[in-house]
């Protein structure tokens, strides 16, 4: 069947290496493939989803733990007053941007063969914001004042103190988040509205098809929908540069060494899209593979990601030198100490030149352009810089903390296992929520992909 | 049935011989015209002479509105409802103000395509006469209608019906149109 | 807010308003409601007799709705005068009393402490014998002479009572009865840290037990030997009034005084020094000797009419080749300053190193000058020191049949060479009278509940003879009895209150006449009108002090020597369980919440050691272990121990099982130091929880220093590091009002960390415990840093105060994403706790680490004893919100309340902080830059004066004035050189 296909549909010109569709399948195969998995789920899914449904258990006895005692459970201390709840937070926001990068930008510079993972980028992007979100309330001394970061009038009549780039923060996730949202429902409302068609069942078709919305595809719709849709994209592109610019200034409007520098916003930025990738990987490779979608998400896709993530990798390390190069040329004795001194050599210094090893040795495989279509070496790539970049923010936070300005206040940090288990937690709950998204969404562009074969069927014809 | 309300559906099996039935069909002065893909097909915005749509300049007004927004309640709140000497800071902290107003911006502009989007497209309506169309349900999946508003009487029905023919459509049904 | 601790939370909010009758309605309300919960209606009753408030209020209290009353604490067997602070009923505030000779106003850690020991809800409430509980009238009966005589024998051969030295008039004339009484009657006086050896050398020396008062203001050159005068004992607080005095020229043109410190643990004084001269015990006397043969005989052999035999055992001394190389320049220096010098030795130390103090001072012409001989206040036993030993023996010897321990827990302090507790075994009847029942009180059948002192009619005489009296602020809360009470039923005055013991007392020695007035006159004041000892003359007996110095003792023998101190937190083991003791980190290793063997690095790298290793120490078949802590300034081949923890079986569970327990390793019941000890290490590892872990300042500009001559060289040192920096922000005015500002001295500071304690009792701070201070969640507003400068195995130390800056432009505000902490017109930086969220961004952002975090709800399981203890004035800070120094703005806010009833401004030095209060060297200096001619703006003007971190441009409302030292030229040419 396969060669059969391929040879009914050939390759459609193009210079590069690899097709971005291996077979140009037909458009009634294509809407049965798709929304298959959506009415019967596979074993391997239950299995996942009762793993991923104990590690959040896990986490909501954690928080709860931690709300009712107060988080003088976790490891913090003064002057390390913040730890794994920032890293935390800053690491799923990072991972965050991928899926708005992927759709936005590639969608802005039509690259086409972001259909087949955009998606999934998206959601991904969804539900790293949301466990981001979690961090920021979770971490502060009364969570249950959170809404005082948010400029509302009150009867105290005080507001928000909009010097800090807390309340920044508060106001970037939310737009973000939202933005996000509305961005990928937009692109979902076709493909809600194929499954409510195909729906077995009434109930299905009822739940559907109060998500679809009642979208029919009239041509008057889609003319402005396309409008809308690259007016988000437009929109959410300088928005994913924002987001991570502003969690930067969390660390660099203070004047703590090793956080109070000027590279930060766009060091952070690559930082973002660089564990995005990474992740969206590790996504997309087992995805591929359960459902069996090579020829729909193939080399292609691989070789472009891992080029990306190679062309990040390089973004990082300038950015990696900036940072140290300026600590030493500033000549200011607390940065060179931190830069310099405490984080290649000091209580930490073992974590550093792991970080380096993964976020700046492991892509350099990526020169190699078998490695570049290789799942598993993309995958475990994809882990070690996940590991990489969230050792990153450890290393940026808590070293700068434990070692400023006062030697007399100088302390380590440990972590403790309620510390642990809201790490563990926090990554069992963005898989809970990924597997219902595989389960209940169409986690591929159906109408992208007709649009795509639609038009590469033209280039070849 | 009503015959004033009723439409003429054309089913096309690719969305060539749907583009050229609706050149045909403007060539033949019929103007209600509306189509129904899977997917959005060039061409189509042109062939049913659409005209250009404003919702741009509604988003960047509702950008703007947000942008004001945003900066206002800062300035309001510092400058003026509530001053206090912060880290001897200016009370008119402009600086400090750019990056929630982005944020505002932005999301006041996001909030306003959505929704100024699906008023424009009338959306949503869960029920259209067309949902009640025998195997329209494939519209979302891999057939190309087309549909002609207005057509009343028999012998207008088989002279599109001989109109389309060498067009090779699946089947023309007729069917209320939408009130 | 749902983790609000209820009642205490809502009342501090109207604190900040003027204190009307409203607000203190609620309060009482709130706080009878607290009380109806414990059953403790007994707490709020005043003593049934008269009390007087404080003459005038001191200076630093406009009087509100808070009453001062003056009183003292007995320490050591000397009194120190306070003032205490009164709200409805409960003492709260414990504070210097300027008046007395020994306060001058200021208050240590133990005077400042005792408060939270009042309220300790451990504390033994109920009078029992054996198992039952009994009362008073039952002891009296049974101990009254009628019944007790039948036991004890006719002249009271079986009687023995234990009891600390003391110089109570009162109970030295209740004594006196006794043994009119009971003509065989045994008292016996101990305490674990009363050494004899100044006593008898007095006596051998002049025939009389004199001991020196110094007048350290007078002194050039001071050589302390061994003598933590500035840091401990019973005068240290006026010492350290009076030697800062000499130490803090205010322009670079000014003069300081020379101190020398010989010693082989760092302490207090040591650290102050200007030259600290690492020395074993042992060692010290062939030193002191060394130096007084250089000063007497000098280059020629010594002044004639020397008698020979003095001559021959200085010339011994002089020959001793094992002495260091700084020796002949302090004896220069010494000799220089001829008749303004002084030597003091350590009251720990033998009798011929005290006689060798005598000869030096009496050869320099010191008396008169620096020095003055007074009367040993302390009511001196009978025959000899008549101590625990000699009460052992007779208990071993079954000659004791009633033991009556009064306020005397040796069953902890007691040598094990001595076992005390086996002897306990054959005594007929026990006795004990304690504040908690403690290890003593376990084994003893009758114990008594002692009353607090601050529930008590006593008196006391200070460490210069001054008598002053001790009256109560409320009445007895588990209906306790004083030692003179007890006392008092075995005269058969059972039923006498400690009020008609101690009034009886002083109306005998008034006479009936004018009692009235100077009863009144002494209760108010707190102190009895010159009642100081005049100076004696001393003659000294040349010949029977060679003798004594005769057979000079080889000394330097065996090995490690062991060094047993008092801790500078716990004493000696009393205060062991009180959290803000066991919390306050020693000033010296910065350790909380246990003990250490203390070794140099030296000595740890020879045994190959590291801090926290666990190491076993025999000697004369005793044995412990216990953790090393390698501490930069001890001495070599010393292993320095700190008595007073391992406390156990007793129901201070609080300081159960905290550090180790020195005392049985001691040979005699006050051996201060012996060689010989024998040491392994057991391989295994213990935490020590210690505040600061970094010594170095890594070259930042934070602790400034320098010598007295640079500074004359160069008084601009410190310019780099004051003033404006550029800024783009000018920074809005500030009101037109007071601002507030603060000094801190280097140069004064000795890092006693008085202050850290008052302000830990004004403001209400938490306490977090061993685990909170190993992850490092002290919740102290005021810390004191320690920096290490110069040679590693032997450094100078700086001790830097720290706390919040008050920064003009505070890098905490700006971060703070609710407004919780902004500055006030005033200049203070201002923490809204009922408006922080938590986020913890400040900490981060202060560059001096001085904010502190509410991890837990720190105040949840407080006894409602402990919950009188707290400052009404001041918030309870809730669970998750940041708190830090106020600058003590209660009571700014209370000054300026006050000012304004009176429709006038506050003027210079009306306001001053808890820390400022309680600091002996008056190293803080609070007050407005509005006036003109404040000191705080003198001492900003000071070319040393800088801030820390400059140039962050912060701008600090604190500022400190860099630490100046006077060494000796030519020693630190050697210094420097070697």
């Amino acid at each position: 069947m396969a060669a059969s296909t391929a040879a009914e549909a050939p390759a459609q010109p193009t210079r590069e290496a690899h097709p971005v569709l291996l077979r140009l399948v037909n458009d009634q195969e294509l809407t049965d493939r798709l929304l298959a998995p959506l009415w019967t789920p596979s074993p391997v899914w239950k299995i996942l989803f009762a793993v991923t449904g104990v590690g959040t258990l896990v986490l909501a006895g954690a928080v709860s733990y931690t709300v009712a005692t107060g988080i003088g459970v976790w490891g913090n201390n003064i002057p390390v007053a913040w730890a794994y709840a920032i890293i935390n937070f800053v690491w799923w926001i990072g991972i965050g941007h991928a899926g708005t990068f992927i759709s936005a930008f590639l969608l802005l510079f039509q690259q086409r063969w972001r259909a087949s993972i955009n998606r999934v980028a998206e959601a991904m992007t969804l539900f790293a914001l949301m466990n981001a979100a979690l961090f920021p309330l979770l971490h502060l001394g009364r969570p249950w004042f959170f809404y005082w970061l948010i400029p509302y009038p009150s009867t105290m009549g005080v507001w928000p103190q909009f010097r800090s780039a807390l309340p920044w923060d508060a106001a970037a996730v939310t737009a973000y988040f939202i933005v996000s949202l509305l961005f990928w429902y937009l692109g979902l409302l076709p493909d809600l509205a194929s499954a409510r068609d195909r729906a077995p069942g009434r109930l299905r078709r009822r739940i559907y098809g109060v998500f679809a919305l009642g979208w029919r595809g009239a041509g008057r719709h889609w003319h402005q929908y396309q409008t809308a849709y690259v007016l988000l994209a437009g929109l959410a592109t300088p928005l994913v540069i924002s987001v991570h610019s502003i969690v930067s200034l969390d660390f660099s409007i203070a004047q703590l060494p090793g956080w109070h520098s000027t590279i930060f916003p766009p060091y952070f930025v690559v930082g973002a899209i660089y564990s995005g990738f990474a992740m969206v990987l590790v996504l997309i490779i087992p995805i591929r593979r359960v459902f069996g979608l090579g020829d729909l998400i193939t080399a292609r896709h691989l070789d472009n990601m891992a080029k990306l993530l190679l062309a990040m990798a390089w973004l990082l390390i300038y950015s990696y030198i900036v940072e140290i190069f300026i600590a030493w040329y500033s000549g200011d004795p607390y940065e060179r100490y931190v830069h310099l001194l405490f984080r290649p050599s000091g209580s930490y210094a073992w974590l550093y030149w792991v970080m380096l090893f993964a976020n700046v040795g492991v892509p350099q495989i990526f020169w190699i352009s078998r490695a570049r279509i290789s799942a598993p070496v993309l995958f475990g790539a994809g882990i070690l810089i996940l590991l990489g970049m969230w050792l990153e923010r450890f290393i940026i936070i808590v070293t700068s903390l434990s070692h400023d300005f006062l030697p007399s206040s100088w302390a380590l940090y440990a972590p403790t296992w309620v510390d642990w288990c809201i790490l563990g937690g926090s990554v069992s709950f963005f898989g809970l929520l990924f597997l219902l998204f595989l389960r209940f969404v169409p986690f591929i562009s159906i109408n992208e992909l007709k649009q795509l074969t639609h038009e590469l069927r033209r280039g070849s014809a | 049935m009503n015959v004033k309300g009723t439409q003429v559906l054309v089913e096309f099996a690719d969305s060539d011989s749907m583009l050229q039935a609706l050149e045909l069909l403007r060539r033949h002065r019929y103007r209600k015209l509306e189509t129904y893909t899977p997917h959005p097909i060039g061409g189509v915005s042109e062939r049913l002479r659409l005209p250009h749509p404003w919702l741009p300049k509604i988003t960047f007004a509702g950008g703007l509105l947000g942008a004001l927004l945003g900066y206002g309640i800062q300035w309001y709140a510092d400058t003026y409802d509530y001053p206090l000497n912060v880290g001897g800071r200016p009370l008119h902290s402009a600086v400090a103000y750019i990056p929630a107003t982005f944020e505002a911006a932005v999301l006041g502009a996001a909030l306003t395509a959505f929704v100024v989007l699906l008023f424009v497209i009338g959306l949503p309506a869960l029920w259209h006469p067309v949902f009640e169309v025998d195997r329209f349900e494939r519209a979302t999946a891999d057939r190309y209608w087309v549909s002609i508003k207005g057509v009343r009487d028999p012998i207008e029905i088989r002279k599109i019906r001989h109109l389309l023919a060498e067009l090779t459509p699946v089947r023309l049904t007729v069917a209320e149109a939408d009130p | 807010m749902t983790d609000d601790w209820p009642g205490f939370e809502e009342f501090p909010a109207e604190a900040e308003l003027p204190p009307d009758g409203m607000s203190r309605r609620r309060f009482v309300q709130l706080l009878g409601a607290s009380l109806a919960l414990a059953g403790l209606g007994a707490c709020m009753e005043r003593p049934r007799e008269r009390i007087l408030p404080y003459v005038t209020s001191p200076p630093d209290v406009e009087p509100g709705t808070a009453e001062w009353y003056a009183t003292s604490m007995t320490l050591g067997g000397y009194g120190i005068g306070l003032l205490v602070k009164s709200r409805e009923g409960r003492p709260i505030k414990i504070e210097g009393n300027p008046d007395h000779p020994a306060s001058l106003g200021a208050a240590g850690i133990y005077q400042q402490a005792s408060l939270l020991q009042l309220y300790d809800p451990q504390r033994s409430k109920r009078l029992r014998q054996d198992r039952k509980p009994s009362d008073w009238q039952s002891f009296v009966s049974q101990f009254a002479p009628a019944s007790l005589r039948g036991r004890v024998g006719q002249r009271g051969e079986g009687l023995h009572f234990l009891l600390e030295p003391t110089a109570s008039p009162l109970l030295a004339s209740l004594l006196g009865r006794l043994r009119d009484l009971y003509p065989n009657v045994s008292v016996h006086l101990y305490a674990p840290l009363a050494y004899s050896g100044q006593r008898t050398a007095a006596v051998t020396a002049f025939g009389a037990a004199l001991m020196p008062l110094y007048d350290v203001r007078q002194a050039d050159v001071i050589l302390a030997v061994d003598s933590d005068f500035l840091g401990s004992g019973p005068f240290h607080l006026r010492y350290a009034r009076d030697f800062a005095e000499r130490r803090r020229p205010s322009s670079p043109d000014g003069s300081m005084s020379r101190l020398y410190a010989i010693e082989p643990v760092p302490s207090v004084t040591g650290t102050s020094a200007d030259h600290r001269l690492r020395a074993r015990a042992g060692d010290l006397e062939g030193i002191l000797g060394a130096i007084a043969a250089q000063v007497i005989l000098g280059p020629s052999g010594g002044p004639e009419g020397l008698p020979d035999a003095m001559a021959a055992v200085l010339d011994r001394y002089r020959r001793d080749e094992r002495n260091p190389g700084w020796v002949p320049e302090i004896a220069r220096d010494l000799a220089a300053a001829g008749h303004r010098s002084a030597v003091v030795v350590g009251e720990s130390l033998p009798p011929r190193v005290h006689l060798l103090g005598h000869l030096v001072n009496l050869a320099l012409g010191n008396i008169g000058t620096t020095i003055r001989y007074v009367k040993r206040p302390l009511i001196e036993p009978e025959t000899g020191h008549d101590g625990l030993a000699t009460l052992v023996e007779a208990m071993q010897a079954g000659a004791v049949h009633t033991l009556v321990m009064l306020d005397a827990n040796p069953a902890y302090t007691a040598p094990a060479g001595l076992d005390f507790r086996r002897a306990l075994g054959r005594v007929g009847e026990t006795v004990s009278l304690g504040l908690f029942e403690d290890e003593t009180g376990r084994l003893s059948q009758w114990h008594l509940p002692l009353a607090h002192y601050l529930e008590s009619w006593d008196d006391c005489r200070a460490y210069d003879g001054t008598a002053g009296l001790v009256q109560p602020l409320i009445a007895p809360l588990y209906g306790g009895k004083t030692v003179a009470q007890v006392l008092g039923a075995f005269l058969g005055e059972g039923d006498w209150s400690s009020h008609d013991l101690v009034r009886a007392q002083w109306s005998g020695h008034w006479g009936k006449a004018d009692a009235p007035e100077r009863w009144n006159e002494a209760v108010q004041r707190g102190i009895v009108s010159d009642t100081a000892f005049s100076p004696l003359t001393p003659l000294p007996r040349w010949n029977d002090i060679a003798a004594a110095l005769g057979p000079r003792l080889n000394q330097g023998a065996g090995g490690m020597e062991l060094v047993f101190q008092a801790d500078p937190c716990v004493y000696d083991g009393r205060f062991a369980n009180n959290a803000w003791l066991q919390e306050l980190p020693d000033p010296m290793t910065k350790l909380a919440w246990d003990n250490a063997a203390l070794v140099s690095p030296a000595t740890a790298r020879r045994l190959r050691v590291e801090t926290g290793d666990e190491l076993r120490l025999r000697q004369g078949g005793q044995q412990l272990t216990i953790a090393a802590l390698v501490h930069p300034g001890m001495a070599d081949e010393v292993l320095g121990l700190r008595l007073g923890y391992g406390r156990g079986s007793g129901d201070e569970s609080l300081a159960e099982g905290v550090g180790v327990n020195a005392y049985p390793l001691r040979m005699s019941e006050t051996s201060y130091s012996s060689p010989g000890v024998t040491i392994d290490a057991t391989g295994a590892h213990h935490q020590l929880a210690r505040t600061q872990t970094h010594w170095g300042l890594e070259g930042r500009p934070i602790a400034l220093h320098t010598t007295l001559a640079h500074y004359r060289e160069q008084p601009n040192f410190a310019r780099e590091e004051r003033g404006s920096p550029l800024s783009l922000y000018r920074g809005p005015p500030l009101g037109s009002g007071d601002q507030w500002a603060m000094t801190i001295d280097l140069s004064a500071c000795t890092g006693c960390s008085a202050c850290v304690v008052a302000c830990q009792a004004e403001n209400n701070i938490p306490v977090v415990g061993k685990e909170g201070v190993l992850r490092s969640r002290e919740m102290h507003w005021l810390r004191i840093d320690r920096y290490f400068t110069g040679d590693a195995e032997d450094p100078q130390v700086i001790s830097q105060p720290m706390l919040c800056q008050h920064c003009e432009k505070a890098p905490c505000e700006y971060v703070c994403p609710v407004e919780a902490t902004v500055h006030s017109p005033d200049g203070l930086n201002e923490m809204v706790y009922n408006r922080c969220v938590g986020t913890r961004f400040c900490s981060n952002n202060c560059p001096y680490k001085v904010r502190r975090f509410n991890w837990f709800d720190y105040n949840a399981e407080l006894a409602e004893t402990e919950r009188m203890a707290k400052n009404p004035e001041v918030t309870i800070r809730a669970r998750g919100v940041m708190e830090k120094c106020t600058f003590c703005v209660q009571r700014i806010r209370q000054a300026q309340i006050a000012a304004g009833l009176e429709g006038r401004e506050l003027h210079d030095g009306e306001v001053r902080t808890a820390c400022q209060q309680a600091c002996p060297s008056q190293a803080i200096v609070f007050g407005s830059l509005t006036h003109p001619n404040a000191e705080v703006v003198r001492r900003r003007a000071e070319p040393r004066s800088y801030t820390v971190l400059h140039e962050l441009g912060t701008e600090p409302r604190v500022r400190y004035l860099a630490r100046l030292t006077n060494p000796n030229p030519a020693l630190q040419r050697e210094r420097d050189g070697g």
